[in-house]
């Protein structure tokens, strides 16, 4: 970092006016890039299947994956006993499969394969006992934390997918509180 | 490109908005919100205040807060300021969220989590305090 990058004063006084546009047309692209190169990739897998060789995906994304699917299994099980509590819960859920759609996304184009599949069940551990509230809070702070170290291993889209979803999960934890 | 520099200004210029943000919605808020309210303000001075010193410390000139911030009049209700709140709390997440995205020091990284976390906290407050439904985002700073 040096001094030479700073913007100048008439740059910083629109700042507050112009970044957050930048910013939600940036991440949405982010998402839409995301989604549309999987499927672009999936499309073009038939033509470089002789030269293509599906990578790794990074481990941050695949157990952050792993977690959602927990997550939405331990509120399906949630939503299904207290119908009546389960309009925050349903919100949580809604959220979690956001997450878990962006990060099948993600792992898509990392491994460059639009085959690579969600975690399913078998993936996961087994089931657990129903949670209580402050169970599934506990769970969704871990998750948070979780999902913020991951972020740290990773850079760009990946990173900030991440730390979004970790941000995401400490509101879920609020909320349940 | 934007820089990091650039994406950590526009932060240190989000937080600053926040504070004046605040400081013109609480009035209109009722006492059961004030606390809120003092509490959130108080987390954004101390944000600004340490990315002012973080920025000092790196040889850096921090940006001055605006005179002014047009954009966030009127605030003539109760409802009004608790959006303003909303509002003010997701173009704080938004500009964390890019500077995380565009940092490489592992303390720059931290403190851009960090803040973007206390800031979809403090979204998801407001929104069930006034009412909104959905009270989260699935993707704050997007």
């Amino acid at each position: 970092m040096s001094a030479a990058d700073q913007p100048s004063q008439r740059h910083r006084a629109a700042t507050p006016a112009t970044s957050r546009r930048g910013f939600v047309i940036g991440g949405l692209a982010s998402v839409l890039l995301a989604g549309g190169a999987g499927a672009t990739v999936a499309m073009l897998r038939p033509l470089s299947r002789h030269r293509a060789t599906p990578k790794q995906p990074p481990a941050a994304l695949t157990a952050a994956a792993a977690v959602e699917a927990v997550l939405l299994r331990d509120l399906d099980r949630a939503i299904a006993a207290a119908p009546a509590n389960g309009t925050v819960l349903r919100q949580l859920r809604a959220d979690h499969a956001a997450h878990l759609a962006g990060l099948t996304a993600a792992i898509r184009v990392a491994v460059f394969d639009g085959t690579t599949p969600a975690p399913s069940a078998s993936s996961t551990p087994p089931l657990a006992p129903l949670r209580s509230t402050a169970q599934l809070r506990a769970a969704e702070t871990a998750a948070a934390r979780a999902a913020a170290a991951g972020a740290l291993t990773l850079t760009g889209d990946d990173a900030a997918l991440l730390a979004s979803i970790s941000a995401c999960e400490a509101s879920h934890a609020e909320l349940l509180a | 490109m934007t820089s990091f520099n650039d994406a950590w200004q526009a932060a240190l210029a989000a937080e600053q908005q926040a504070v004046f943000g605040y400081s013109l919605l609480g009035p209109r808020l009722g006492t059961a919100d004030q606390a809120t309210a003092r509490s959130s303000l108080a987390a954004h001075e101390a944000l600004r205040d340490v990315v002012d010193a973080a920025m000092t410390a790196a040889g850096l000139v921090p940006g001055e807060p605006a005179a002014d911030y047009p954009s966030l009049y009127p605030v003539s209700s109760a409802s009004a300021a608790r959006a303003l709140a909303v509002r003010l709390e997701e173009d704080c997440a938004a500009a964390w969220r890019f500077a995380f995205r565009l940092a490489t020091v592992t303390t720059r990284r931290r403190e851009a989590q960090t803040a973007l976390t206390g800031s979809a906290v403090r979204a998801t407050q407001w929104r069930r305090i006034a009412g909104v439904t959905p009270a989260t985002t699935a993707f704050p700073g997007i």
